[in-house]
This record gives structure tokens, sequence and C-alpha cells, in this order.
């Protein structure tokens, strides 16, 4: 369509404050057809276009809101009324085409997108033939100067117009839009306007709660809509009617009561879908305030901010009240232009509620359609457009789902549960919205019943005790227990187990007791725990390496009279007033018991053991399990796991660990043979894992995600380990997978999920490496008789994609807490599930939710419980115990991330090299999921790049646009890639104007290259320069841990300064399409599928915007003022060579090579032109632990313009760190260290006296077992608060890198040996500086960091240090002395010849 | 009637178009006629309460109440009893 501005300005007025809020949505996205309204009227009749196009005419001379266009006057809007529009409508004839409606069709999917020039027509009419009596009407109109009341007006004016000219009456005038202009300006004035703006600002002064849909907010919208209709049909339709009528519904009008009953509907459902109880949406409301506007054409419309605050108790009518008043407020000071009163968003939803009118075309019948432009506000993550038709008084609904927040099948799931919401409120008003199911009965039937139909029948008696004795039975003689070289048959271990049972039962233990146990591993272990349940009596695990305090408290909180331990332990069990029986001492008089099973009559309800867990209170809590549970549980397992096979199991983890459970029961149940694992050393303990797969003498492994870590460091490949059971926290797809390679595929590895309450394991998935591709491995399906129901934060099921907790139902569920009547009832409720019935369920306090495919996703927790290790902790027992110091008035402690993982061997992704360090990347069968992930796009990413054709199309653009000496800025580093850009731009005959920043750190060969390369070619060369470089790359490492981002801005900034100084229109620049990735590109816009280049330049453009604008050192030092207006980025483009040009890495060599007199630089390390880069990235790789360009590389290799050995050659780099401490120390930047353990526990104190950190751990450890003492204890003046008075959790400053307090006295390295070993230890704790007297493990080291050292001292002296001696003496004077002994003793093992030759070598 | 002529004006100068003017009687049922529509009815309590001093509550908003000048006023009168 073609448009001639029409000069003839004819009245000229400010916008109206509802006409100024479209225009800066607009701005906001210039190339998005946000606000278009496209209409269609068919028309079935002889319609006679000469007539149509004069009454069109007729309407446009009549109205000046059709005739206004906005004009930018010196950067403010105005409307500006034209005095015509020659040919305002178009005749489009598809009457000859073969199929004229899809041709139409077609039509319009172009034009309904149209972006419209503010300063031009704002309409577009078209009158299309379809055949001579069918006839479309298609009327775009920009939202800007007209409503949809308005372009309504437009029609019934049009068909007024046209029968009139049949029929020779007149016309009347139409009223004019500047008539409300003008209103409008005299009411802002007003005392009225004044009271209105009062009240608006009071209600909207508190911002809400960004809405949660579906656990998304806003803050990811973009502007692409996906429109979703859905017909309510005649029997929802006239039910809602009908319930518009009832008493307390119906209000003063028909409209009134229908709108407020969509609120209504639409808020339920948000409460429903966000279970957040203050709920905001925008209404638009038509605001034409007199009838003397009524039929005005123009913009009047208003957006009311709706807010409600739902009660516990709020029911359907209830809120439709709240509603109506709301809704009555908001009108009553409806005048106000409520959008320019508030500038921050006050609603991410929007309901709009229209009516469409039954109108026939001058006699002709018409349907009409509202076309949507697939764009929207990117505000707002929902729009809801409701629809009554005139016609037939039914409702049809179109959901605009904001495209980057609703998946696909998000969305169809979105339209269900609002139907369902829909329907409840038809069936009552009455029903309170905590009840209201959002379920789907195909939801329901999948999530509640499907996944939950695991009935397995159990024999009514079968217990362990049962099913071990008829083990003993079938396999007599097969061993049940190894420990060394000690081997114990079935029968041997029953006898034993028995003549302990009977001793027991004759000392009263039986039935509900509870017997402490207190061993080592030890086959004396497995006979202890069978001897008391066969008594029917239940074990409590005392772990020995628990704190004194704590295993007394244990004791007196469960109740327990009698523990049976050995000698060496016995001492460390506290009261006198309990019975002790050793096992080793008190055998003699044990083994006169009879070897016969002692009679029993164990129930499903009878108390197995009590496990004691982490409380928030501050003192730990008895879970009490059932022979029920257990048995369940291992029945399952023992098929799961064993799958018929006897197999051998390791028990080395603590008793106290319900994770170990399984290691014991399911091997005795089936034949299989328990492998004990033991050391005295506590220490040492912690390390047993490495000794079960270094021996491989074991078939099935239960361990956690933290053992299987060491693992994985330690470079095992078990060949009989095939089997592995991981639980306990939280497991990463990428530990599975390296675990998989490592293991050569020949493992089967099963994540299981359970709480101690609910008996070990309650759920389980097989990994699948292929299938498994989220960062976490799923928690899978319940096990035998086990229900999982996830509820939402009102107690319902939670529907697909919503957010709430995961409860268990079934056979496993405990008792509950032993003496804690209440937190019993608080996480062990009955509750009614349909499909299930109504059971007991334990509140795991794991959040979840059903993704859309099917899978639950496990999000971790919802209090402050933390998992470290395996082990489950509540912050607030640890803050209780250093409150109990006298010394400490209060605490705070936190769990720190951080995102780089543990110092495992680093891999490359098989296609594109990117390193296993980057984070969250994970690996399938070598590939890495950016790689797999790609594949689905890559024809969209294709799309997006053009070709060399494309470039001379855009080289001819510049020429064409030129207006003094220059076609465009080249952006020149000096390096290979800019260069050849350069060489590329000259070759397409243009003339640029090069620039390059000299920053300072530019390689003096680089600066020779960059001279001899602009003199060849004859282009004029310019070097910008700031002082204030140094401040902006220590700013750019401060925010980015890197030089570029600070470079490049000042790069931007300058050179579009330059470009506009010499009326230059274009820049170029030669970022690499790995770099577009890296910057600009995410996957995400390729993902979405409609894929559109044009939408991606604007998304890229607006980014741009937002960057220049963003306050930083450049904002700060730089003039950047220019970028405050967008016509800059109108006046100035920037072109990406690369996006056009498609070279690898030989042929351009090849090029600069042989045409211009470029010389690879030799003093610049890896880059090829930058000094300071370097900096940049050991910065990077301290700071984040990876390497800054890994990620572009990648990018690179995938588009095809590196290979991948170019590019992982290009990433191992040899950094000179002299001279980057040099350099960092003369920008003025202290890098700030990393920490590679992803959880560790820091404690904030404040004291009343000084009290070092050494003694309050020491303090700590008498009452809390180790994994749950800080790592790191930092002492404050006072604790940081939010403006609420709670502890700022965010502004605690972070630990890392701070030597802690009151450790033993800082002694510097003495020799060579120690400062060498005190920067391994730096870089395995992250510390900066380390006394050689220090304490490993009170600097916060654990296992793992000790066996980074000790792998690096094996590296570098060529000697072994054992774990245990480390462990036993861990300082770095201790270690020095250790590895010089070790030498010494290789040493005087050689022969003479052989000590000369290794000293000839060490004095190389 | 006092009450009756307030309210007269206020609706002819401020909710009706210029040639309705002077059509409505204090009996015509403004809501059925169409003369006025809910977002004029919020603006005519609005000035009711400024201009007689009475408090109109979200759920005296019914038609029965607001369909003509003549209901209004009786609405009024009971309105101002009730306060009182």
């Amino acid at each position: 369509m073609i448009h001639s501005v029409n000069d003839s300005v004819v009245l000229r007025s400010d916008l109206t404050q509802s006409q100024l809020a479209i225009w800066l949505g607009q701005q906001l996205a210039p190339d998005k057809p946000l606000y278009n309204m496209a209409h269609t009227f068919a028309i079935d009749g002889p319609v006679e276009p000469e007539r149509f196009a004069q009454a069109f005419a007729a309407v446009v001379e009549g109205s000046d809101a059709l005739r206004t266009i906005i004009v930018d006057v010196g950067g403010k809007p105005q409307q500006h009324v034209v005095a015509a529009w020659p040919n305002a409508l178009e005749i489009v004839d598809f009457s000859a085409e073969s199929n004229p409606d899809q041709q139409v069709q077609n039509w319009l999917t172009n034009c309904t997108q149209r972006v419209f020039a503010l300063d031009d027509k704002l309409f577009d009419s078209v009158l299309i033939k379809l055949a001579s009596r069918r006839w479309v009407w298609y009327y775009n109109q920009h939202h800007i100067t007209i409503d949809r009341i308005g372009t309504m007006r437009v029609y019934a004016r049009t068909a007024s117009a046209y029968a009139a000219l049949g029929n020779g009456t007149d016309l009347h005038e139409q009223p004019q839009f500047a008539a409300y202009t003008a209103y409008e300006q005299a009411y802002l004035a007003s005392g009225r306007a004044e009271k209105a703006r009062a009240y608006w600002q009071e209600k909207l002064a508190e911002p809400l709660e960004p809405l949660s849909l579906y656990g998304q907010s806003n803050a990811v919208a973009g502007s692409q809509t996906d429109r979703v209709r859905v017909e309510l049909g005649a029997q929802r339709s006239s039910a809602l009617h009908a319930i518009s009528q009832e008493p307390g519904i119906r209000s003063i009008s028909a409209e009134l009561t229908l709108l407020t009953l969509f609120n209504t509907l639409l808020f339920a459902y948000l409460y429903g879908i966000s279970g957040q109880n203050k709920l905001g949406i925008g209404s638009p409301f038509h605001n034409r305030v007199k009838s003397a506007f009524r039929d005005t054409i123009g913009l009047f419309i208003n957006i009311f901010p709706l807010q409600v605050t739902i009660a516990d108790d709020e029911t359907f009518g209830s809120l439709f009240q709240k509603a109506m008043a709301e809704l009555m407020g908001s009108l009553r000071h409806a005048e106000f232009p409520v959008a320019g009163a508030v500038t921050q968003a006050t609603f991410d939803v929007v309901l709009n509620y229209i009516t469409i009118p039954d109108d026939d075309f001058a006699g002709m019948p018409m349907t009409f359609e509202w076309h949507h432009p697939g764009y929207g506000d990117s505000q707002h993550g929902l729009r809801l457009q409701v629809n009554r038709y005139e016609a037939d008084d039914n409702f049809a609904l179109f959901f605009d789902f904001n495209h980057a927040m609703f998946s696909p099948a998000q969305q169809q799931a979105a339209v269900r549960h609002f139907l369902r919401v829909v329907d409840q409120f038809i069936e009552s008003r009455k029903m309170a919205l905590r009840a209201v199911s959002l379920l789907s009965s195909a939801e329901k039937q999948a999530t509640l019943i499907d996944f939950n139909a695991t009935a397995v029948a159990m024999m009514p008696d079968a217990n362990v005790v049962a099913l071990f004795e008829q083990q003993v039975i079938t396999t007599p003689d097969a061993v049940a227990v190894r420990d060394g070289d000690t081997v114990i048959t079935y029968a041997a271990l029953n006898a034993r187990a028995n003549q302990l049972a009977h001793f027991l039962a004759q000392r009263g233990v039986g039935a509900e007791t509870i017997v402490g146990v207190c061993l080592e591993h030890s086959a004396e272990t497995i006979v202890t725990l069978l001897g008391i349940l066969k008594t029917g009596g239940a074990y409590l695990p005392l772990d020995p390496a628990y704190p004194a305090a704590r295993l007394e408290y244990m004791l007196g909180d469960a109740g327990v009279q009698m523990v049976i331990t050995s000698d060496r332990l016995k001492s460390i069990i506290p009261s006198d007033r309990i019975t002790l029986i050793c096992v080793d001492s008190d055998w003699d008089q044990i083994k006169r018991e009879s070897v016969a099973n002692p009679a029993q009559s164990i129930t499903v309800e009878q108390l197995i053991y009590t496990i004691y867990t982490s409380g928030s209170t501050g003192q730990p809590k008895g879970t009490l399990l059932t022979h029920g549970g257990l048995t369940n549980y291992v029945l399952w397992a023992r098929d799961r796991y064993t799958q018929g096979e006897c197999c051998a199991f390791p028990l080395f983890s603590s008793l106290a660990f319900d994770l170990t459970v399984t290691s014991i029961y399911v091997p005795l149940i089936s034949g299989g043979e328990i492998v004990i694992y033991g050391d005295d050393s506590e220490d040492a303990k912690r390390l047993l894992v490495l000794r079960v797969f270094e021996d491989d003498a074991v078939d099935v492994v239960k361990l956690t995600p933290a053992h299987l870590a060491l693992v994985r460091e330690q470079g095992f490949a078990p060949r009989r380990i095939k089997r592995l059971i991981v639980g306990g926290e939280d497991f990463k797809t990428e530990l599975a997978h390296s675990i998989y390679e490592q293991f050569g595929r020949n493992v089967a590895i099963y994540n299981e999920y359970g709480p101690t309450e609910t008996v070990v394991g309650a759920m389980c998935h097989h990994f699948d490496p292929s299938a498994d591709i989220k960062p976490s491995v799923p928690i899978g399906r319940p096990i035998a008789n086990t229900n999982i129901v996830i509820l939402d934060k009102r107690d319902q099921p939670a529907p697909t994609g919503v957010i709430g907790e995961l409860l268990i139902g079934g056979a496993g569920v405990g008792r509950g807490y032993h003496n804690r009547p209440q937190l019993t009832a608080d996480r062990f409720i009955a509750l009614a599930v349909e499909g299930i019935g109504s059971e007991r369920f334990y509140r795991t306090g794991d959040l979840a939710r059903w993704g859309d495919d099917g899978q639950i996703e496990f999000l971790g927790r919802a209090d402050h419980q933390v998992k470290i290790r395996g082990a489950r902790i509540e912050l607030g027992e640890i803050e209780a115990a250093l409150l109990a110091h006298p010394a400490v008035t209060e605490a705070v402690v936190t769990v720190s991330s951080h995102n780089s993982k543990p110092n495992s061997p680093i891999t490359y992704c098989d296609r594109c090299g990117i390193a296993s360090n980057y984070p969250d990347i994970t690996f399938v069968d070598g590939i890495c999921h950016i790689c797999r992930d790609f594949d689905g796009y890559r024809d969209s990413a294709d799309a997006y790049f053009s070709d060399m054709d494309a470039f001379r199309d855009v080289a001819a653009a510049m020429r064409a646009r030129r207006r003094g000496k220059y076609d465009c800025v080249v952006l020149l580093s000096g390096g290979k890639d800019s260069t050849y850009v350069l060489c590329q731009v000259v070759d397409h005959g243009l003339n640029p104007l090069v620039f390059t920043l000299d920053n300072g750190y530019i390689s003096d060969e680089a600066k020779a290259n960059i001279r001899r390369v602009t003199e060849q070619l004859g282009v004029d060369h310019v070097f910008g320069r700031t002082e204030h470089m140094d401040a902006i790359f220590a700013d750019s490492l401060a925010r980015f841990s890197n030089v570029c981002n600070g470079c490049f801005k000042v790069i931007y900034t300058l050179s579009v300064k330059l470009a506009r100084q010499h009326n230059i229109g274009y820049i170029v620049t030669g970022l690499s399409r790995g770099q577009f990735f890296e910057t600009r590109l995410t996957p995400d816009l390729f993902r979405s599928g409609a894929f559109d280049p044009d939408g991606i330049d604007q998304i890229v453009l607006d980014a741009r915007k937002a960057y220049h604008r963003q306050q930083d050192a450049v904002s700060r030092l730089l003039d950047t003022s220019l970028f405050d207006d967008n016509a800059i980025f109108e006046e100035i483009q920037f072109v990406d060579f690369y996006r056009y040009c498609d070279v690898d890495l030989d042929q351009l060599y090849a090029y600069i090579d042989t045409h211009v007199p470029w010389i690879r630089p030799k003093d610049t390390g890896r880059s090829t032109n930058c000094l300071i880069n370097d900096v940049g990235i050991w910065v990077h790789q301290k700071e984040r632990g990876y390497h800054n360009y890994a990620l572009p590389y990648s990018w690179d290799v995938r588009m095809g313009h590196k290979q991948r050995d170019e590019a992982l050659e290009e990433l191992d780099d040899d950094i000179d760190e002299a001279y980057v401490a040099a350099v960092l120390d003369k920008i003025d930047y202290t890098p700030r260290m990393a920490t590679d353990d992803p959880k560790q526990l820091t404690a904030y104190i404040v004291t009343s006296a000084p009290v070092t950190s050494t003694d309050l751990r020491q303090f700590l450890a008498t009452s809390l077992p180790d994994f749950m003492l800080p790592t790191h204890i930092v002492s404050l003046e006072a604790l940081p608060l939010t403006a609420n008075g709670k502890v700022d959790r965010d502004a605690l400053p972070s630990p890392h890198g701070v030597r802690p307090q009151g450790s033993a006295e800082w002694v510097a390295p003495r020799n060579d040996l120690e400062a060498i070993l005190a920067g391994l230890w730096a870089q395995a704790l992250h510390l900066d500086e380390i006394g050689i007297y220090d304490n490993f493990f009170e600097l916060g080291g654990h296992s793992l960091p000790a066996i980074q050292v000790i792998s690096a001292v094996r590296q570098q002296f060529e000697v072994s240090i054992p774990l245990r001696d480390f462990f036993n003496a861990p300082t770095i004077s201790a270690l020095a002395q250790a590895i010089e002994a070790a030498i010494m003793a290789e040493i005087d093992a050689l022969s003479d010849d052989e000590a000369a030759a290794m000293l000839a070598e060490w004095g190389q | 009637m006092q009450d009756q002529q307030t309210l007269h004006r206020f609706i002819t100068d401020e909710l009706l178009v210029d040639e309705e003017l002077g059509t409505v009687s204090a009996d015509d049922n403004l809501l059925l006629a169409g003369f006025i529509d809910s977002l004029g009815i919020m603006r005519l309590i609005a000035f009711m309460e400024e201009t007689f001093h009475v408090n109109v509550h979200p759920q005296d908003v019914t038609i029965e109440n607001f369909a003509s000048i003549n209901t209004m006023a009786a609405y009024l009168d009971r309105n101002r009893q009730l306060q009182r």
C-alpha cells in the first residue's frame, strides 16, 4: 500500500493521556504491530464498490480521528489532523482466483501485521471482492487514534452512508474527536481530576508482587503472543447469562454484571494457579464519559487496574462482590487517565470484554471478525478477550498467551484450567475458591490415578524377619555377611541373631521397646539389628561420631533404656541409667541362649526403627517407622534392584542415615550378601565409599550424589559394580552422565527419592542417558503401594505447570515424630484425594510440579531446610546451637552456592568442544545440550544469516544513503576478523572511515598491522581514545569478570559519535557469528518456531537501546547523551558483516595473507591484537571457573567458522600471571575468589564479647554432628535487615576468600615446599592466605578438597601420602614433613645408581 | 423536588447529548432508554455523594434505585433517613 503524506494540516494538538500511553508502548517496540486492530466485515450481497468507496470517503471526510497522524515535534508527539486522504479505500479483486477464500486468508496474514508509520495514514481500508455477491471489507486501524468502539462506529457510519447514498438521504454530521481532546484538557485542570488522581495514586501506591503464571513471571515476557480461541457454547453461555440475573449478582447494567462476572472468573483462575492472594488485572473500559462522546470516532479507552485481596474463606459469590465494588470504585474515577498516573506496571494480565454487534450492511448479512496481530504489550503475560456475540448471546474466549512464557502444551493446559473454573462457578457461587479444582479429567486421570496405580498385593503377615527366616531355610549355607576374611552364612547369622533375641527378650525387650545401637560396622551390627527385630522390638541407630550431647538427647527423647554397643564404644554412651550390652564382651553370656527362631507375631503397624533428623527448633526429631512400611520398600527394592539375582551390597554408610537400610535388608531377604566396610577413624570413614569402588567386590551400591562425585574424582571404572542407587539429594544429570561414561556405559543408575519419614525411598527413576536432558535427573514414579500428590498453595492437586508441595501417601508413611504430637499433626495429614481416596500423607516440604512432558519436576526445599552431602539440615537447628553460646547474641546461617562445578576432570563436547565446566552444561553421548538443542532449530538459525548477495544490497543502500565523504564506519580492532571485514568493504567499492579504539593495550604489532593495512587500502583511519579506560576495565571486570564488555561499549559509544559527526548512516562490525550467539541471539529466539529475522532484529535493537542506557562506568565517565533519543538508533544502523559472510578460518587467513600486509602478531598471546585480553581471561577463569570465550568459540564451531581443534587450541591459553598481576594493579582491580563446592554453610553472628571461630566451632561440635558445622563463621557488627525488619539474607557479605578468624596464628611458609603446598591448599579451599599451622578442616576443607590436595601432591612430588595420615595431621607443616619423609624413604630404597640418576634428573 | 431538579440538571448538563436536552422526565427510565450507561451512573453517584453528603454503598447501586430521577430521589431520602 502506498501512502502519500498529506501536508495540509488543519489542526494540531497534544496527545491525550491514553494516546500518550499507546505512543510510549509503541516506542518501546517500534517495529511490532502491537496496536493493530484488524477487522473484517464479510458482506453477503451485491456490494457496489464505487458507492462503498464514496461512503467511506464521506466518513473519512467527516471524522477528524480518521485523518489524524502523530508527528514528532522536537521529540514530543503531537496529533495533526490532515485535510483529506485521497483514495482512502483500496479495492482488490480475488474473484478470478481459483480459491478466493484461501487467497484472502494469505493476504490477511500479511496485512494484519503491517507496521504503521505513526506520521502517516493510520488505517488500511480495503474492499475485497470474492464473488459478485460475496465481499469482505478489511479495515485495520492503529489503536493510537481510534479505539474499538470507535472502529465499530466507523463501520456503522460507513454502512449508513452507503445506505444514504442509495436512497438519497443526507448523512448526519459526525461529532469530532477534537471536542474530547479539549474536554480532557479542561478536566485535567479541574478539582475533580485532582481528587481522582489522589484516589489512583493512593490505590496504586503499593506495587503488587509480580504474578506467578505457572511459575513464570512477566520478567521473561516478550511481545510475541499466541492466540487460543475457545467457544463457551450455548450451554455455558446461557448459564452465565442466567447467573447474571441472580440476586447478589445482578447489578445496574447487564454489561457491568457480565464484565464483573468474567473478572471474577479470571481472579479465581489466577488465584488457583498462583496461590497469591493479592491479585491485579487490567480492565479496559470505554470511558466515553458523556453521551456526547458515545458516537465519536476516536480513542477514549482507559485501562483500570483492578485489585482484589482473596480471603482464606473467599467464595465465588464474595469475590464477585469484591470485584464489583472494585470496578465501581474505578468507574467513579473513570475519567482520569490512569495509565499516566502510575509509572510502575500494576498488572500482568488483562481482561477485555467486548460486545460483537449483530449488524447488517445496508440490508445485506454481515459477519464480523477481529484479527489478532500476533503481538501484544510485553508487560502482559496473558490477555483474555471475552466476546459476547449479540447474534446469539454466546461468549467466546480469546487467550493471548505471551509466547516466551507459555509453551504450546502449557497454553492448552491453561485453557482447560480456566474452563474448570468456569464450570465450577456455574455449578455454585457458594463454592470456596480454595476448593476449586483446576485439574481437567485427563490430568486427574494421569497425575492422580494412573501415576499412583502402584497397588501390589503383599502377604498380610509379611515382615523382614519372616522373610529373612524364610531365606535362611532356602539358602542356609550361602554367605550372608562378609567382613574382611570372615564370612557368616545365613544359618550362622540366624543362629546368632536368635541367641541375641532370646537374651534381649529375657531382659524385657519386646514390641514397642526402642533399643539403642551404637556400633562400628561389623558382622555384629547385622546380628544386633536382626536380634532386636526378632524380639518384636525396634532400634535407634546411634552414630558413634555424634557429639555426646546429641546422643544423650536422642536417648532421653526416645526413652531408651538399653543400648547395644561394644567394649570400645561403651564409654561414649553418656547415661549410667542405661543398660549396656556389649556384643563382644557379653557374647559368652549371649551365646548360651537358644539358636531357634523365637516365636514372633509382628504386625504391620509395629515400630521397627526410629531415626533422628535435624529439627528447626534446635533439637533433632525422631521419626517413627513401621514394619509394614519397611517391608513394602524392601520387597519393592528387591524386585527392582536385584532382579532375581543374589547380589552383594556394601555396608559403608552410617546406620543413622536411612539410606543405609537398603544395603542391609535387600540382600538379606534375597540370598545376597552384605560386605562390611568399616574403619575406626572418623575421617577415614567418610572415604569408605572409595574403598568400595577400589575393591569392586559388590554388585549394587547405594550412595549419595556427593559420594558419587568422589567416585568420579578418583576415576574408578569398576567391572563388577553394575547398579548404583543414588539417593539423599538432588542428583545432577551431568554427574549421572559422566559416571555412566566412566563406567563404560555398563551400569544401571537409579535415582531414588524419599524422606526418612516415609521409609528410604518413595519414588524411583532409572536414569536414561538419552532421554534425561534436564539439569536434574528426574525423581521418577512412586514405588509399590505408594501415592504421590502435588498440592498447590490452596491444598488442591496442582495442575500441570503449577508449583506445589510434594506429598507422599501409602504403605511407607511412618507414624510421625516421637513425642512431637503438634509437629506430627502438621506434617502427617489425612487427605481425601479424588481417585485415591482418603489416607494419611506426609508433607515433605519439597517443591515440585508436573512438567508438560508428564514427569514430575523436582524443585528443592520450600523452607530453610537444606541438604548438604546427603544430610538433611535445618538451618534453624544450627542457629539455635550458635545462640546457645554465651557470647553469641544473634545468628543467621546461610547456604552459599556457586555456579561452577567441583574440580572434576574436564571433558569437551565432541562436536563443538565446549568444556564441561561451563555452567549448567550437560552432555549426552559426549554431545553438549546446546549442540543437541541446536539440531532442533538449526534451520531457523540459518535463516537468520544471510549471504554476500544480500551484503551487496546493503552496500548499495550505504552508497545511496551517503551524505558526506564516507559510506560507513568500519570498526577495526587490528585482528584478523576485522581486517578481513575492512578488505571486503573496500572490495565492494565502499569508502569507509576506519575506527579503532586505542584502549591502551593494543599491541605494537597490531598497531603496525592497522597502519600498513589502512595505508595500502588507502582508507582514512582514526584512533578513539579515552583517559577513563582503566576505570572502565575495572568496572567491566567487577560486572562481568571480563574486559571485553567494557571495551565493546566504549567502541560502540565512540563510533556512533564519530558516525554522527561525519553524517554516516552505517557502522560495520566484525563480530563473529559466535559472538552473535553469545551476546544477542539466545536459543529461545529461534526455538520460538515462528521464526522471523525482522523480529530478532527488533529484539536486538531493543536490547541495544537498553544496553546504552544502562548505568555503568561508561555512562558515568563518557558522554552518552546521544543515546537518550531513540532517533539515533534509526539514524545510525549497525551492520554485522559476518551475518552475511560465511568464511572459515583457513579461507580468511589465505585471503588476508595474500591481499594485505597483515602479519600475525606474536606479542599478544592468543588474541591477535589486544594485550589486556589475557587479563580478562585470567580473571574470568579465576572468578567464574571457566573460559569466557568457551561459549562464543563453541558457536563459531557450530556455525562452521572454526574447527573444533582450532577452538580448543585457541582456548588453551598460556597466560603470563606476572603481567596479569601488574595490569590488575595498574587498573586497581582485586579479583574475587570463586568456590568450587556448590554448597557450604556460612554462619553470620553478632557477639557481645570476642570469640574466635575455632572456639565457636569447638562449642558447636559438642552438640552438632560434623556435617552441620558451618564452613565459614563471619562475625558482624549487626545483621543487615530488610525494610520489614527481617534479616536481609541477600545483603550478607560473601565469606569466600576470607581466612577464618581466630584459627591458629598465621605463620608464613618457611621454604619452597611449604609455599607450594600453601598454593595447593589455596586452590582447593579458595582462600588467599594460608598459614602453615592452619587446620585444613577448620579452613572449611572436607574430603573432596582433601583428595584434590593429595592427588596434586602425588603428581607434583611423585609420592603417595595416605589420606588417613593427612586427616590425622591436616596442616601444611605436617604435610611437608610427611612428603620429605616419603621422598627420603624412596631414596633409601633405591640403589646408588638409581639414586644418582634421580638426583641428576632433579638437578635439571 | 429540590433533589429532582439538582439531579436533572446534572444529568442533562453532564451526561446527555445536546439534542436529548429537555426530553428527560423525572419518570423516564434512564437505563432502559439507554440515556445513561453504568459509567454515567457511577459519575452520578459521585455527584450525589458530593452534593447531598450521602454515602452510596455499592450494594445500593441497583436498577431499582437508579432507574429514573424519581427513584433516585426516593433512594436519597431513604439513605438520608438511615444515616440520621
